[in-house]
């Protein structure tokens, strides 16, 4: 057996201390939320968890935050049980969006249902999509169970029975901004995560390595540092940090600089779904929640004036009230932790608030920080392996999120079809994108990902509404009965009606 | 939606462990309405018979064509495996373990190898063999006698089998023609191709003409269609993997005793020596360099050292390390060693097979083999060679050998990026990227790679704390492994059951 030992490792990790203090500056819900999750991912652990709240960071609170699936699993990571949120009405279950006119089509004819099925059935173990396309059924909206609820208004709440309708959706969620910064707080009080209001004076850093040790407080107050979150809006006193940074742009995919927002309270029941709709200059998100309908209009700055943008929101919402404008630019971290600093929230990247939000790209990252928990060294190749982690998810997101909005099929048959300057040809896509965008045009297939962002269902919902300029579907089919298939097809459709009948209504 | 024409005949040139693999798995997949499939082999030709070792995924391929285990072990002579067993790697005189299934279990988010290597600086010395049921229950020769993969409060684990490979190709046979695939005896004399290169038909010795839409390549070394037909290239990891030769002797078994759960694989001069039980035999081989060892000398080695008299005259078995850049080609699919070759340290001939095979079922094509679907597919393919290849590539270079020129060479050599990314990254503080092929602590750590540093989140366990749960973790896989049967009970329990 193996008993050699060159290195005497109990000597050489004595320099190698394990982290003790932890500052989170930035304390918004997604510095809350880190804390939380360091709090309880290093349970047992002797660290100290500071969440600095600094006035320089205050932006406008955000009301309504949407988060992707993955917010469920980060909820398990916290212990947080997601009925409670769920029963204030905290918490609405999204089953997907609906996209109005993001094609040439001036009508109806182009919008689609963009539902959250997960698993879905198939006929001789060939996937349903195959068999539809197959069949020639080209709404494939009708034999899926979260469309249907979508399109009925309906409640459907996703159950672990295997066998019924309903067990195979993943829904995404729609978060009351201030209630879920309050029930955050109110988990970190139960963590003993200190709270420290003031602005930073000074920051002291290693000669020799420039990791950040200690920040010093308007208040006189020193705070030592091992590991720091930067969650600032790029805080004037981090900037000796933050001006190395390094992002890559994606502004040429996602041209929209612009965010501007606001909401309309309302009693009116609230929707299992978002609303997209493609404008000029950009397009619209209209989310609700259980007292308040939100909307946002990503816009590019170069094709839209700011008073256009207001018409525009306007037009949709004529009461809109607490309308704000920020300016944000689509990109990344190349290095989200460098030395002892790991960004995180909007100054980390920022690729749009839906689908993939900060909030989500934040949770991943934690989870990422947790699984490669660094030393006080922040040692080289650990902190390579989990900067290659998180880099991964920004990359999918990015090309997720590109997919769904810019990407329009029509662009490349024809550029005069083209409907907004925003749109992206086939070929304009990053590369990788453009492959699977391809793979999937040219046989309905998908490569699947270890540990992806962004599931193989998930693709596969998205691609069969944004690629319907397809080649061919699984030849294996042609060995099959059509009439089999075809029945198949109409029970699924019945079992999906008679599932819908079960649901409440959503409000 | 313009749907070409689809594949209404399948060609797959050469029979053995490939040949009759695709053959099976098509025929299984492909529903005879669909098309026809024709295998073409000739009883002149011999076949290689690769990897009698295996990694548990052909448990996987074999549930997927309905093959229960009793006939499979019945067929093929198979015994159960749990891992591998390397000796005189790291050093002459060393041994580990690489098992199936990992060490321990995450504990409080915390991998259980750091664990392990904290335990070891405060100086406790068990080895990390000691927190795997797969490794300790293999050296005790025993086996569970559930036949399913348990994942357990202490560790999870799972096991493969030693087969004859040429006794499973000869059941695949049976299995695909039952199934309606025609067997053709002969051998291919020329090759007509289409205007835009694609195969048109293949021309036996015979005369005989045989067309088709999609040709399967399993000529082995010879790669008849993808190299001699389609001109493919092939790339050459000679200089990373420097064995070429390999010659193999089965021998008697002693019956009276307990058949060892796991491949040895013990290291030589110049290469290394495996040995594998089946039920009723052992084989055995030699694989090492040419440019640094005689033929004869390597076949000393090897006769000098069986655990039984040699049942056979041995055979001699010449190759190169390396890859076809591209697998699939206009509409040829090579799969097994015309695809590419990698030694048979890691049991994954049989494995990258099935992935060929797998990945082709995927992807399916139509008569026009989109290139898309092609490029999805080779990049598939060239990934996992490469995962194989680096990981193979670690055995041979981390090493404190240096007995000969040939260790000399394989500490020295330069590595490819990736494999340094990796190793750096485990040399620091134990670290492994995901996705990776293999249980990385074990061989790492066996291979003498020993993390400079734990995660130091374990400072905050008391040192008591930390040795009463490595006892107890130790003591949980010792009571869980006595309450075990004898490996070989297990493969006459499952022989029995067959018989009724």
């Amino acid at each position: 057996m193996t008993k050699s030992n060159s290195i005497n490792v109990g000597s050489a990790s004595k320099q190698n201390l394990p982290i003790k203090n932890i500052v989170i500056v930035g304390a918004d819900v997604i510095g809350w939320s880190a804390a939380v999750a360091l709090a309880r991912g290093l349970g047992g652990q002797n660290v100290n968890i500071t969440i600095l709240d600094t006035k320089s960071d205050h932006a406008a609170p955000n009301k309504s935050l949407h988060a992707s699936e993955h917010i469920f699993d980060f909820h398990r990571l916290l212990g947080i049980q997601d009925k409670n949120l769920l029963m204030h009405g905290h918490m609405k279950l999204n089953l997907g969006a609906k996209f109005h006119a993001f094609n040439r089509e001036n009508q109806a004819a182009g919008d689609f249902v963009l539902g959250c099925d997960r698993a879905m059935p198939s006929f001789c173990s060939i996937e349903l999509h195959q068999v539809l396309a197959w069949l020639g059924l080209n709404d494939p909206e009708k034999y899926s169970i979260s469309c249907a609820a979508i399109n009925s208004n309906l409640l459907a709440i996703p159950t672990k029975q295997t066998g019924t309708m309903s067990a195979s959706f993943s829904p995404s969620v729609n978060l009351d901004g201030d209630a879920y910064l309050q029930f955050m707080q109110g988990a970190a009080k139960h963590l003993a995560i200190k709270i420290v209001q003031a602005d930073i004076k000074d920051l002291e850093q290693d000669p020799e390595n420039g990791f950040v040790t200690q920040i010093t407080l308007s208040s006189g107050q020193i705070l030592d540092v091992d590991l720091l979150l930067d969650n600032s809006q790029l805080n004037p006193a981090l900037q000796v940090l933050s001006c190395q940074r390094d992002y890559i742009n994606c502004g040429e995919y996602l041209p929209f600089d612009s965010v501007l927002s606001g909401f309309e309270p309302t009693q009116t029941a609230a929707s299992p779904f978002q609303q997209f709709y493609g404008v000029e200059g950009g397009w619209i998100e209209i989310t609700t929640h259980s007292n308040l309908r939100n909307i946002t209009l990503h816009y590019s700055s170069q094709l839209f004036q700011d008073e256009a943008a207001k018409q525009v929101i306007l037009s949709h919402i004529p009461n809109v009230q607490g309308v704000s404008l920020t300016r944000k630019i689509a990109r990344y971290l190349t290095k989200p932790l460098d030395k002892n600093c790991l960004t995180i929230g909007q100054a980390a990247g920022y690729l749009g608030t839906s689908p993939i939000s900060s909030l989500v790209l934040m949770q991943r990252t934690l989870s990422k920080l947790l699984e490669l928990f660094p030393s006080k060294l922040c040692l080289p190749q650990n902190t390579a392996e989990l900067n290659k982690r998180i880099l991964k998810d920004y990359q999918e997101a990015l090309h997720y999120t590109a997919l769904m909005i810019p990407f329009s099929e029509q662009v490349q048959e024809n550029a005069e079809m083209q409907r907004y300057s925003w749109h992206l040809s086939i070929d304009q896509l990053p590369p990788e994108l453009k492959h699977k965008v391809e793979l999937f045009q040219s046989s309905g297939r998908i490569g699947s990902e270890l540990n992806p962002l962004i599931s193989r269902d998930a693709w596969l919902n998205l691609l069969k509404h944004k690629v319907k300029n397809r080649h061919a579907y699984e030849p294996v089919l042609h060995a099959l009965d059509k009439h089999k298939a075809a029945q198949f097809i109409e029970q699924l459709g019945l079992q999906i009606e008679q599932s819908i009948s079960r649901y409440r209504p959503y409000s | 939606m313009m749907q070409s024409a689809n594949i209404e005949n399948i060609v797959i040139v050469g029979g053995g462990t490939a040949g009759w693999m695709v053959a099976a798995a098509m025929a299984n997949r492909l529903p005879k309405r669909l098309c026809n499939i024709t295998l073409i082999e000739s009883d002149a030709i011999g076949t290689v018979g690769v990897g009698e070792s295996t990694i548990p995924h052909i448990r996987q391929f074999n549930q997927t064509l309905g093959i229960d285990e009793a006939t499979f072990l019945k067929e093929t002579h198979a015994t159960v495996k749990l891992g591998i067993q390397f000796n005189d790697w790291g050093a002459i005189g060393e041994s580990y373990f690489h098992p199936f299934g990992e060490h321990g279990q995450i504990t409080q988010g915390i991998d259980f190898h750091q664990y392990w290597l904290k335990a070891r600086a405060l100086g406790e010395n068990h080895p990390i063999e000691d927190y795997s049921i797969a490794a300790t229950a293999a050296l005790a020769r025993k086996f569970p006698l559930s036949t399913q993969d348990k994942q357990t409060k202490f560790a999870d684990y799972t096991y493969s089998y030693h087969i004859d490979a040429t006794a499973y190709a000869r059941f695949l046979r049976q299995y695909s023609q039952t199934r309606g695939v025609s067997r053709v005896e002969g051998k291919v004399a020329s090759v007509k191709q289409h205007n835009n290169q694609f195969i048109q038909s293949v021309t036996l010795e015979s005369g005989e003409e045989i067309a088709g839409d999609l040709f399967i390549d399993c000529t082995g070394f010879r790669a008849l269609l993808i190299e001699k037909v389609l001109d493919v290239p092939f790339i050459d990891w000679s200089h990373w993997l420097p064995t070429d030769t390999a010659v193999a002797v089965q021998c008697d078994l002693d019956r009276t005793n307990t058949t060892k759960p796991y491949t040895q694989a013990t290291a030589r001069a110049s290469g290394w020596q495996w040995q594998i039980p089946l039920q009723h035999r052992i084989g055995n081989g030699h694989v090492f360099t040419s440019a640094y060892t005689k033929q004869q000398d390597a076949m000393d080695v090897l006769m000098n050292s069986l655990p039984g008299k040699a049942i056979a005259e041995p055979k001699v078995l010449r190759f190169k390390a390396g890859r076809r850049q591209e697998s699939w080609q206009k509409n040829c699919v090579a799969i097994g060693l015309s695809s590419g070759f990698l030694e048979p340290l890691e049991s994954t001939s049989i494995y990258l097979i099935q992935q060929g095979i797998s990945k082709l079922l995927e992807l399916f094509p139509d008569k026009q083999c989109n290139q898309t679907v092609i490029n999805e597919y080779n990049q598939c393919l060239g990934q996992s060679y490469e995962l194989i290849r680096n990981f193979i590539i670690l055995h041979y270079h981390a090493t404190k050998r240096h007995d000969s020129d040939f260790w000399l060479y394989c500490q020295n050599m330069s590595i490819p990026e990736e494999l340094e990314r990796l190793i750096s990254l485990f040399s620091e503080s134990g670290r492994a990227d995901l996705g990776q092929f293999g249980v990385w602590p074990a061989v790492c750590i066996g291979q003498n790679i020993m993390p400079k540093y734990y995660d130091t989140r374990l400072d905050n366990m008391t040192e008591a704390t930390l040795k009463q749960f490595m006892a107890g973790h130790r003591r949980n896989i010792q009571d869980m492994v006595a309450s075990f049967p004898n490996a070989t009970d297990y493969i006459n329990e499952q022989l029995a059951k067959g018989l009724v």
